[in-house]
């Protein structure tokens, strides 16, 4: 193989290796950032389904690049509590998968729960079913950003 | 011997972390309908999560404390009945049996325990509260002390703390070391 072969042959290696390695570090972040799922059924013949899915790695840079609103009041009270929920937030993402809150009567059933990496909240009613799920790491880093 | 101090700090490392995590222990609150309203409560929450949630609830009501200002209840004169109590020796401060119920009060091993049975085998109250619990009740001026309360759970030992069966419904808090699955009968 001559010099020039072997040196294309290198750059193309190298860029395999650049571009399989971003993608791969990437898949990685993506996965672990989980995602955010609001899922609403509504039952009965007119109901109609909106399901959306955003991932985790876009609403953590959202939290990360959104300005809090400067409103001082607003600020004065998310000092006072901030530290609370960031701690909180933290605590949660060391329990393990268990039921919070369970509530149930007539009118439907709510349940608050922690489900591997997701904050999972789901409210059943007659009329319709609602779920929405957010990753921990999204809550914690929404409770440093609201702290800072 | 340095293979065997490694797996020894590891060992230590890994204990430890079990350790901690085990000490999590869970106050949970259970409310049942008995009646014909059928419903359910069932919350469960870390202790740990609990006294790091009360200081920022008592810091959101601002000035650090809720006021009680109900007619029928003078919290300083309460507060003078319980320290008589807290000073007190150990034993059944109030027991009244009339034909409708059983009444007992008492301070035993810790705690204090009120016992209600009612003749007629309808309701029923069991509370079993240890004193630093109270202690951090009364630990404000006309407030409650949301921090001491707080930590006292934090330090209050695993048990039953309520419970109140009548009619309408059933009622448990207690604590436990473990988080309790979810009830099968839930949809």
């Amino acid at each position: 193989m001559r010099s020039g072969e072997r040196l294309a042959l290198a750059v193309i290696l190298g860029l395999c290796v650049l571009v399989g390695g971003t993608a791969g570090a990437t898949a990685y972040a993506w996965h672990r950032a989980g995602s955010v799922r609001i899922a609403i059924h509504e039952t009965g013949p007119d109901g109609s389904d909106f399901s959306m899915r955003l991932p985790g790695l876009l609403v953590n840079a959202a939290i990360a690049l959104c300005p809090v609103p400067e409103d001082a009041e607003l600020k004065a009270h998310l000092a006072e509590i901030a530290p609370a929920l960031r701690e909180v937030a933290s605590r949660l993402a060391t329990l393990p998968d268990v039921v919070f809150v369970d509530v149930e009567n007539d009118a439907g059933t709510v349940r608050v729960e922690k489900s591997g990496a997701d904050l999972v909240i789901r409210v059943v009613s007659p009329d319709e079913r609602v779920e929405i799920a957010v990753p921990v790491e999204s809550v914690r880093r929404l409770m440093r950003k609201f702290e800072a | 011997m340095k293979k065997l101090l490694g797996c020894l700090v590891l060992a230590g490392f890994a204990s430890g972390a079990a350790g901690a995590a085990s000490s999590d222990r869970w106050i949970h609150i259970r409310v049942d309908d008995a009646g014909e309203a059928k419903g359910r409560v069932d919350i469960q929450v870390p202790v740990g999560l609990v006294s790091t949630l009360l200081p920022a609830l008592q810091q959101s009501r601002g000035h650090g404390s809720i006021h009680i200002d109900g007619d029928s209840v003078d919290l300083a004169e309460i507060r003078s009945y319980w320290s008589a109590v807290r000073e007190a020796k150990d034993g059944d401060y109030v027991t009244v049996r009339d034909e409708d119920s059983d009444v007992r009060v008492a301070k035993r091993g810790g705690y204090f325990t009120l016992t209600v049975d009612d003749k007629g085998g309808k309701s029923r109250v069991r509370m079993k509260v240890p004193l630093p619990l109270i202690d951090a009740v009364f630990d404000g001026g006309n407030t409650i002390n949301f921090d001491a309360v707080g930590g006292a759970l934090a330090k209050a030992p695993a048990g039953e703390l309520l419970a109140v069966d009548d009619e309408d419904s059933h009622v448990r808090i207690w604590i436990d070391s473990e988080a309790a699955p979810a009830r099968k009968d839930a949809r």
